[in-house]
C-alpha cells in the first residue's frame, strides 16, 4: 500500500503526530479525546461546518449525464429551493 | 513656583540632580507602626517588595538615560545590596530640610525625585513609597553615593541615621550603593526567595530594553549568578512568549511613541494556537487586573481588524465576531509609562487613568492600520484566524442550542421523521440510518417495531451553477440524526452512555450516491460520535446487490465476486475439462490419456481460476496484464513482487522479486548515470504525482501475496501458468465439454473461465437492485433487516478513518486529483470493505 501520508488536523491541516522535521514546530500532540482533530476548537468549527451544510460532496457533471437522469435531478433540486418535500425517486 | 520650575527643566537639561529637587511631603514614624499601609503586608510579598523600592530607583536612573547596569547581591546574612551605575541620589544640601539630599530621601516619608515630575518624568515604584520605607523597615541600612569624585557614605538603624553623611575616600565612578537587611521585628525570620527575584528582574530587564541587570545570590555555594540584558525589550519578550509556537506573521509588531506626556510601547504577534496573552505594565508594574491601557489596546485592535476585513471583504456580513475572536492566538506586551499613575482593584494593579485609554487608542490604531496595509498576507493570516475563532465560537452555540431545545421539548423532541420502536432496552434496540425516503418507508413497513427504529436520511442535493451536482446532509439531517442517537455534542454534552440505541446500522445503496452517503455519515461519527465506533456500536447493512432465480428458487447474492461464484458454480455443474497437450506443464510426461478434470475437482479448479481473475483489474490499473505476470511463476518460480522501469526507457521495465531486486535495478540505473543518483517514484503514491519528473518507477504488485499460493495451487492442478491469456490463433489447450455434443477448444484459462460463467448463466434470471428502493418491504426485511439472516458489518476505526479520508479527498479543492482518485478506487468505493 502507499505509504499512510502523516494524519492531519481536518480543519487546520496542522500535523497531528509524528516527528517533525529539523527546524519545524513539533507536531501537536496528539488527543484522544480530540480526534481527530488537534484541539476542541478546531472540532467545534467542524460541527459548525456540518450544521452550516458546508460539507458537499462534489457530484458528476450534468454535461455527462443522460437527459432523463438530469430531468430528475433538476426537479428534485427544484423541489429543494421550493422547500417541497419530494421523493426524488419517484 | 516659577523660579523652582526653571531650576528644575535647567537641572533636566544638564541632568543634574540636587537636593532642591527632592519634595518632602511627611513624616516616617508611621510607617513602623503600620508596614502594612505602605508595602501591602508584611509577608514575603512585602518583604520583597522592599528589594523592588530600591531597585527601582536604579531603573528610574536608567530610564532617564543615566544609567546602564544594576548589579543586584544577596548577602549570606539576608541582606540586599543593590549597585548602580547612575548620578547617585544629590548629596546637596536640601534647602527645605537643612540636610544632603540622600538623607532626606532616606528619612523622610514620600521624599524622593520622582514626586516632582519634571525630575523623572515618569518612574517605577508602586506606590512610590521610596527609600525611607525601606530605610524604616531595615534593621541596618548603608548607602554610599558615588559622586564628583568622592564616596559619601551614610548608616541608619530601624530608620534613624547612625551619624551624618559622610565622605569616605575618593572615586572615580559615580551611583548609588544601597544595603539593607530587612528588620526581623519587622519580618520574622523571612528569607528572599531568589525564583522570586530573578523574574522580576528578568522582567524588568524586557520592559527596559539594553539595561543589564545582575543579580547574584551569596547564599548559594558558589554564589549564583544571572544576569539579563534584551536589546529587543519587549519584543523579545513576545518572541520568548511564542517560543515553541507557530507565528501567523513574521516578526513581532512593534511600536513605541510618546504622545500628551504618556510613553507607550506594545510588542504584539499572533500563533496558531488557541490561548491569547496580554500582559500588561504601568511603569514597570505589572498591571495584573489590566485597566485603562488595556482597554484602549483591545479596542483598537477590534477596530482595526474589523475595518481592514470589511475593506478588503474578508467577512460575511451575516459574520459577527466578538472581540473575544480578535485576540485568539494573541500574545501581547502592552507598557505604558505615566507620570502619576492611579491603581486600582482588589490588589492595586489595575491601571486607572482615564487619559490613558484613549492616547493607547490611537497610537496602536494608527500602528496596527499601518502594518495590515503594508502587509496583506499577515493581515489574511490574521483574519482568518479571526474567522476560525467566530466559527468554532458559533459552533458551539449551534450544538449548544441543537442540545438545549431538545431538553426543552424532552421526549418529544425526537425528529418527526424517526420511526422509533417500542422497546427502550438500548442492548437490544437498533437504529437504521437509511437513506432515502423511499428505502425508508420500506423499512419502516418491514421492520421489528419492537426493536428496530427507522431514521431516513436524505442527501441533499444542489445544482451548484447549473453545472455540477453536489450532495451534502442538511442541517435538518444532522440535526435529526443527533437527537435520534441522543448522545448530545460537542465537549461538553457528548456522552456515550446516552446512546438510546445498542446498534447504529447505516443502511444505503449500492451505488454511488450510496456509497457518498455512508462516506458523509461515517466521517460525521468518526468526527463527533467517535466513542461510539470505540464501542463498535455502528455497522453497515449489506442488502442484497443481486437476486438469482432458476427454476423458481431465487437466492440474494451481496456481492460481485459471490455473484461470480454461484455462476461459476453452476456453471461447472456436470463439466469436464481437458489438458490438451500443449497444456502440460513441462517435464511432465506425456501420457496416453489425455487428462482430465471432473466434479469436485473441477469446481475447485474453476474456484480458483474465479479467484485469480479478481486481481486482473486491479493490476490492470498499475499497468500490469495478469497473463504476463503468471507466466513469471511457471514452473515454481516465485512470482514477483514489483516491476521496475527508467523513465528514458519505459519499454525497458523489468520485473524483480523482492525489495533487493529493486535496489539492483537502481544502481544499475545509476551507473549507467555515471554513479549520479537518481529519483524513484512510487506507483500509487499519491502524495507524489511527480511520475514523469522522476528517473525511476517502481510498481510495486501487492498482489504478489495473495496470487502466489494460488499460481501453486494452479500449478498442482497440472495446468501451465503460461497459458492464462493467449494471443488470437494460439493452438487450443483445454476442451471444456458438458457430454461430448457440447465440447469446445479453448487457449487460454481466462477463456475457460469465460465458458463456464456464460454456461452458468443458462437458465437463470439475475436481477440487479439498483437501490434499496427497490426492494418491498418484505425484501428488505429478509435480506438485510432480519437479525437470524442478514450480514452486518461493524464499522471499525481503521475503517472510519479510510471513510474521513476518502471524505477529504472527495471534498478537496482540485477537481482533477479527486475525479482520478474515484475513477481507480471506484471498486474500491463500491465496496468499502468493513
Amino acid at each position: 500500500m502507499p505509504r499512510p501520508a502523516p494524519a492531519r488536523c481536518p480543519v487546520c491541516r496542522r500535523p497531528l503526530a509524528g516527528p517533525a522535521p529539523p527546524g519545524a514546530v513539533a507536531a501537536v500532540p496528539w488527543r484522544p479525546a480530540h480526534a481527530p482533530f488537534c484541539s476542541e476548537r478546531c472540532k467545534m468549527v467542524d460541527l459548525g461546518r456540518w450544521l452550516e451544510g458546508e460539507y458537499r460532496i462534489p457530484g458528476e457533471d450534468l454535461a455527462s449525464l443522460d437527459p432523463s437522469e438530469l430531468a430528475r435531478i433538476e426537479g428534485a433540486a427544484r423541489a429543494e429551493e421550493t422547500g417541497e418535500d419530494v421523493d426524488p425517486d419517484r | 513656583m516659577t523660579s523652582e520650575q526653571e531650576g528644575a527643566s535647567a537641572a533636566r537639561a544638564t541632568g543634574e540632580y540636587r537636593a532642591d529637587d527632592i519634595q518632602v511631603l511627611e513624616g516616617l514614624e508611621a510607617v513602623r507602626r503600620r508596614p502594612g499601609m505602605y508595602i501591602g503586608d508584611t509577608s514575603v510579598r512585602g518583604m520583597h517588595h522592599l528589594v523592588y523600592e530600591i531597585v527601582d530607583n536604579s531603573i528610574d536612573e536608567a530610564m532617564a538615560g543615566f544609567c546602564t547596569t544594576i548589579v543586584v547581591r544577596l548577602t549570606a546574612d539576608n541582606g540586599v545590596i543593590v549597585l548602580d551605575d547612575g548620578r547617585g541620589i544629590p548629596t546637596d544640601i536640601h534647602e527645605g530640610q537643612g540636610l544632603p539630599g540622600v538623607t532626606v530621601a532616606m528619612t523622610k516619608l514620600h521624599a524622593g525625585g520622582k514626586f516632582k515630575k519634571d525630575v523623572y518624568k515618569v518612574s517605577g515604584g508602586l506606590h512610590g513609597v521610596g527609600a525611607s520605607v525601606v530605610n524604616a523597615l531595615s534593621e541596618r541600612m548603608e548607602v554610599e553615593v558615588y559622586q564628583k569624585g568622592h564616596i559619601h557614605f551614610q548608616a541608619f538603624q530601624r530608620g534613624d541615621p547612625l551619624g551624618p553623611l559622610e565622605r569616605r575616600g575618593r572615586t572615580e565612578r559615580t551611583g548609588t550603593k544601597v544595603f539593607f537587611r530587612p528588620d526581623r521585628q519587622v519580618f520574622g525570620d523571612l528569607a528572599f526567595d531568589a525564583n522570586l527575584l530573578t523574574n522580576r528582574f528578568r522582567e524588568l530587564a524586557f520592559l527596559n530594553r539594553g539595561v543589564q541587570i545582575r543579580f547574584v545570590d551569596e547564599r548559594a555555594d558558589p554564589p549564583k549568578e544571572t544576569s539579563f540584558q534584551f536589546e529587543g525589550g519587549i519584543r523579545e519578550f513576545v518572541e520568548r512568549l511564542n517560543k515553541g509556537r507557530t507565528p501567523i506573521h513574521e516578526g513581532v509588531l512593534h511600536i513605541e511613541r510618546e504622545e500628551d506626556g504618556l510613553v507607550v510601547e506594545i510588542a504584539a504577534q499572533f500563533h496558531d494556537g488557541f490561548s491569547e496573552i496580554i500582559q500588561s505594565y504601568a511603569n514597570n508594574i505589572n498591571t495584573i487586573e489590566h485597566g485603562t491601557h488595556v482597554t484602549g489596546f483591545k479596542a483598537a485592535l477590534t477596530t482595526a481588524l474589523t475595518n481592514y476585513a470589511r475593506k478588503h471583504n474578508l467577512f460575511k456580513p451575516q459574520d459577527k465576531p466578538t472581540s473575544d475572536d480578535f485576540r485568539e492566538g494573541l500574545t501581547a506586551i502592552v507598557s505604558v509609562k505615566v507620570a502619576e499613575p492611579q491603581f486600582e482593584g482588589q490588589t492595586k494593579t489595575k491601571l486607572g487613568n482615564s487619559e490613558v485609554e484613549g492616547v493607547v487608542k490611537k497610537v496602536w490604531g494608527e500602528a496596527l492600520k499601518t502594518y495590515l496595509e503594508e502587509n496583506p498576507r499577515a493581515a489574511r493570516g490574521i483574519l482568518d484566524k479571526v474567522h476560525q475563532a467566530y466559527q468554532a465560537r458559533e459552533a458551539a452555540r449551534k450544538a449548544r442550542d441543537l442540545v438545549r431545545r431538545k431538553s426543552a421539548l424532552s421526549g418529544g423532541g425526537l425528529p418527526g421523521k424517526l420511526a422509533d420502536c417500542s422497546s427502550r432496552n438500548a442492548d437490544e434496540t437498533e437504529l437504521f440510518l437509511v437513506e432515502g425516503d423511499s428505502a425508508g418507508g420500506s423499512a419502516k413497513m418491514g421492520r421489528d417495531r419492537s426493536r428496530q427504529a427507522i431514521l431516513p436520511l436524505r442527501g441533499k442535493i444542489l445544482n451548484v451553477e447549473k453545472a455540477r451536482v453536489d450532495k451534502m446532509l442538511a442541517h435538518e439531517e444532522i440535526r435529526a440524526l443527533i437527537t435520534a442517537v441522543g448522545t448530545g455534542i460537542g465537549a461538553e454534552e457528548f456522552d456515550a452512555a446516552k446512546c438510546r440505541y445498542g446498534k447504529i446500522i447505516i443502511m444505503t445503496d449500492a451505488d454511488v450516491d450510496g456509497s457518498h452517503i455512508r462516506t458523509l455519515l461515517l466521517t460525521f461519527l468518526f468526527r463527533h460520535m467517535r466513542p461510539l465506533i470505540d464501542l463498535g456500536k455502528v455497522f453497515v447493512a449489506q442488502p442484497p446487490l443481486y437476486k438469482l432465480t432458476r427454476n423458481k428458487a431465487s437466492r440474494y447474492i451481496f456481492n460481485d465476486s459471490d455473484l461470480q461464484a454461484q455462476l461459476q458454480e453452476m456453471g461447472a455443474q456436470a463439466m469436464r475439462l481437458e489438458l490438451l497437450g500443449a497444456g502440460l506443464s513441462e517435464g511432465e510426461a506425456l501420457v496416453d490419456a489425455t487428462p482430465t478434470i471432473e466434479d469436485a475437482r473441477l469446481r475447485n479448479l474453476i474456484a480458483l481460476l474465479g479467484r485469480i481473475a479478481e486481481e486482473e483489474r486491479p493490476l490492470l490499473r498499475r499497468g500490469i496484464a495478469l497473463g504476463e505476470y503468471l507466466a513469471r511463476g511457471h514452473g515454481g518460480a516465485p512470482l514477483p513482487a514489483a516491476r521496475v522501469y527508467a523513465n528514458r526507457n519505459p519499454a525497458g521495465g523489468t520485473y524483480v522479486r523482492d525489495e533487493e531486486g529493486i535496489a539492483e535495478f537502481i544502481r544499475q540505473e545509476e551507473a549507467l548515470r555515471g554513479g549520479e543518483e537518481v529519483s524513484v517514484f512510487e506507483e500509487g503514491d499519491e502524495n507524489g504525482g511527480a511520475r514523469e519528473a522522476a528517473d525511476v518507477v517502481v510498481v510495486r504488485i501487492y498482489e504478489q501475496a495473495e496470487l502466489e499460493p494460488l499460481a501453486r495451487r494452479l500449478e498442482e492442478f497440472g495446468v501451465d501458468l503460461r497459458t492464462w491469456s493467449a494471443e488470437p490463433g494460439s493452438p487450443p489447450r483445454y476442451r471444456l465439454g458438458r457430454g461430448e455434443l457440447e465440447a469446445q477448444d479453448l487457449a487460454s484459462l481466462s477463456e475457460v473461465l469465460l465458458a463456464v460463467r456464460k454456461a452458468g448463466h443458462k437458465g437463470v434470471d439475475v436481477t440487479r437492485y439498483k437501490g434499496l428502493g427497490e426492494m418491498n418491504d418484505d425484501e428488505l426485511w429478509e435480506t438485510t433487516m432480519d437479525p437470524g439472516a442478514r450480514t452486518l458489518l461493524r464499522v471499525g476505526l481503521s475503517d472510519a478513518a479510510e471513510a474521513d479520508r476518502l471524505f477529504g479527498l472527495l471534498m478537496g479543492e482540485s477537481v482533477e486529483p479527486r475525479r482520478e482518485f474515484i475513477e481507480r478506487h471506484a471498486h474500491e468505493v463500491v465496496e468499502l470493505d468493513v
